[in-house]
């Protein structure tokens, strides 16, 4: 199978992300902060490794800044429920993924919380924070966004957004979950409060592990509470980080791939990474726009993610065929209606083509042959 | 399994990732320290953690910890067994 779906979660994983998980199962299952004998202990060194790996690449430096949950969504949640108050205002783009708006919406029903969008698809980086700057008001307190869209190549200035952030004294929340290993994120240069991101997409690691990454300065209420390991005797949830945000047993296994996953993109290299995305997104555009039906959205953007719609036929059965044809890609809405709105996709959606560190060029070929035929 | 048992001081700090922030700041001083888990009489909510260290060191554990602002909620001396092997 040609794995062109990698937006989704990343396909194949390296062979030492596979070792870390056995690793951890076959030599070291303990539980961390459930005990004090040596398989507790070093599974506990095992999940602070990969906080200190998480932070340093995040620009974070604060291993404890690092929350482990079991995804982005739920990481999402955990912050926009513990941080938003009653009647709360706030903004998100118009690329931004289900996991910031039903929260958001849930918010508006439950307590009053509300948004307002502003548009980014077209927009200068000048017109893009106009577009910020003319939706603040007196109660809006922060700024979510995506770093990258998860159905077109389209970035998102973080720091320029960070920017306007401090001088409105706004909090700014990103979404990393397209792009965090995959561009560069510098959480104290870009004035980022808090980001969330999944271990297993351009991190590499498995499915079961995402993350908080949260400022020093950003306080939080608990979304769970439970055991945490740590002053039992508490009704209450401890006040230090992480702990007071994670609660009942971390997904050890998944972490331990997160950090091997971090490992391997240490040793490729961002740079390297983003080289050959665009090689592989320009190949794809060039190869697809010979053909007469299909439109390519957002083509100037390039990037890791290629979406495109076939005149006259419906994105998921284009999507059937290739996966007849033995290549795998996503259609629909990707779970993002805003994001297909702002870029007018037909009512049914588009066909995604997203790439990963192990796609090739013959993979652009392929997808070309398949849909040619 | 052969260990030794001797006097050690520990800095409770409580949270576990806290102890391991602890145990490598004090490691990149070229401070020996060990994360422990606390003994029920050492801490008055339940389980908790800290890092301990030669008593000696225990001028420059301080400093190393306030540097990383780190705050051990108490300074106790007791015997702490140690593996050898």
């Amino acid at each position: 199978m040609i794995y062109l779906d990698n937006a989704a979660t990343t396909y194949p994983k390296p062979p030492a992300v596979i070792e870390a998980v056995r690793r951890h199962v076959a030599e070291y299952g303990g539980n961390p902060g459930r005990g004090a004998h040596r398989l507790s202990l070093r599974a506990a060194e095992a999940v602070y490794a990969c906080r200190e790996s998480l932070s340093a690449l995040l620009g974070l430096h604060a291993p404890e800044g690092i929350v482990f949950t079991e995804n982005t969504t739920y990481a999402l949640n955990m912050l926009l429920k513990g941080f938003l108050k009653e009647s709360d205002h706030v903004l998100i783009s118009e690329l931004e993924h289900n996991a910031v708006y039903r929260p958001l919406w849930r918010l508006g029903e439950s307590r009053g919380v509300t948004f307002s969008v502003f548009p980014v698809v077209g927009k200068s980086i000048p017109q893009l924070l106009q577009g910020i700057e003319d939706r603040i008001g007196p109660r809006t307190v922060a700024v979510i966004t995506t770093h990258a869209s998860n159905i077109c190549s389209v970035t998102l200035p973080l720091r320029e957004i960070g920017a306007l952030c401090r001088r409105r004294g706004l909090r700014f929340f990103v979404d990393a979950a397209q792009s965090a290993g995959r561009l560069p994120i510098d959480m104290r240069a870009m004035g980022i409060d808090a980001l969330a991101a999944p271990g297993h997409k351009s991190l590499l690691g498995i499915q079961g592990c995402g993350f908080l990454a949260l400022s020093p300065t950003l306080q939080l209420d608990t979304l769970l509470e439970g055991g945490s390991g740590v002053h039992s005797r508490l009704p209450t949830m401890p006040v230090e980080l992480p702990e007071r945000l994670e609660a009942g047993t971390l997904p050890v296994p998944a972490i331990a791939a997160l950090a091997a996953g971090v490992s391997f993109l240490r040793e490729l290299g961002q740079a390297e990474i983003e080289r050959r995305e665009k090689a592989l997104f320009l190949a794809t555009k060039e190869r697809l726009s010979a053909l007469p039906d299909v439109v390519i959205h957002q083509p100037e953007e390039a990037g890791a993610v290629l979406l495109f719609h076939r005149k006259g036929e419906d994105a998921t059965a284009v999507a059937a065929a290739l996966d007849r044809a033995g290549i795998a890609v996503r259609a629909g809405l990707h779970c993002a209606p805003l994001a297909h709105k702002a870029l007018g996709t037909p009512e049914e959606g588009a066909v995604r083509v997203s790439f990963g560190p192990f796609n090739t060029l013959s993979d652009a070929d392929a997808l070309w042959q398949a849909l040619k035929a | 399994m052969k260990n030794q048992q001797n006097t050690r001081c520990i800095a409770a700090i409580g949270s576990l990732t806290l102890s391991l922030k602890a145990q490598r700041a004090l490691q990149s001083a070229a401070l020996p320290a060990e994360v422990i888990a606390l003994a029920r009489e050492e801490t008055r909510q339940g389980c908790a953690y800290g890092v301990s260290f030669p008593c000696a060191e225990r001028g420059r554990v301080k400093a190393v910890l306030a540097a990383q602002r780190l705050s051990p909620t108490q300074y106790i001396e007791r015997n702490v067994h140690r593996d050898l092997s």
